[in-house]
């Protein structure tokens, strides 16, 4: 197991621990000023999962079709990198189905908290995404590496950031 | 199907959608929604709304 693998893993674990804390946290403001989704919220998250699910589903069954098929065709991705991708497509969707759907925050929430925790995360992401574009570690020998994790998140959160920016702009004209 | 009698009441009680959310204990997009008939209240819900604009369900959610 070399450094790099070695990081990772305590990156996600650190990810893992600090989910769970603000998860703790957040349950025990929930009681306190009953913060929390209305019924419609809760329909609309129920379709972003369905949709989010669905695609992850897809892709699936796109690679054990891949994998089936003798296409002659490399994907020019590590297995490691190929399973981030898969993995943050469908949460990126969920996001911003429930961000377009007002299904993201409570109705409680003021949404300055969340700006600012994902203009974090993807300030945190994207500067070692361009460090490893601008090193050259992302792709080696034609293949997309594992290095390229920060920059896919980054994107993920990005696009998350957007649809964020651009709701609220709706919200404000619409009112 | 538009629900114009929720903001005629709301606007009778001179109240936006964000009191009456508030009041309700949703969001104002939520509001938005019922009154533009883009989502369908659960009667838990329609029962909020006439207690806090003083109405009865006939009034607000029965169609002729």
């Amino acid at each position: 197991m070399n450094d790099y693998t070695l990081g990772y893993i305590c990156g996600i674990l650190a990810v893992l621990l600090i989910a769970v804390v603000i998860r703790l946290i957040f349950r025990k403001k929930k009681m306190d000023c009953k913060e929390g989704f209305d019924e419609r919220q809760l329909f609309e998250r129920g379709n972003a999962y369905k949709l989010g699910f669905t695609t992850f589903m897809i892709e699936f069954a796109i690679y054990i079709l891949y994998t089936l098929g003798d296409f002659g065709y490399e994907i020019p991705v590590e297995p490691a990198a190929l399973a981030s991708i898969a993995l943050f497509i469908p949460v990126t969707i969920f996001c911003v189905y429930a961000v377009r759907h007002d299904a993201f925050m409570g109705y409680n929430a003021t949404g300055k908290s969340f700006y600012w925790l994902y203009i974090l995360a993807f300030v945190l992401n994207i500067i070692p995404g361009i460090m490893s574009i601008c090193d050259g570690s992302i792709i080696e020998n034609g293949v997309l590496t594992l290095h390229s994790t920060n920059l896919i998140v980054a994107i993920m959160f990005g696009g998350i950031l957007l649809a964020l920016y651009v709701k609220n702009k709706e919200d404000k004209e619409e009112e | 199907m538009k629900n114009l009698r929720i903001k005629s009441a709301r606007a009778a009680k001179d109240m936006s959608q964000e009191a009456l959310a508030q009041a309700v204990g949703v969001s104002r997009q939520t509001i938005n929604a019922i009154e533009k008939g883009d989502y369908n209240p659960t009667i838990k819900l329609c029962l909020a709304i006439c207690r806090a604009l003083d109405k009865t369900l006939d009034d607000l959610f029965w169609e002729e």
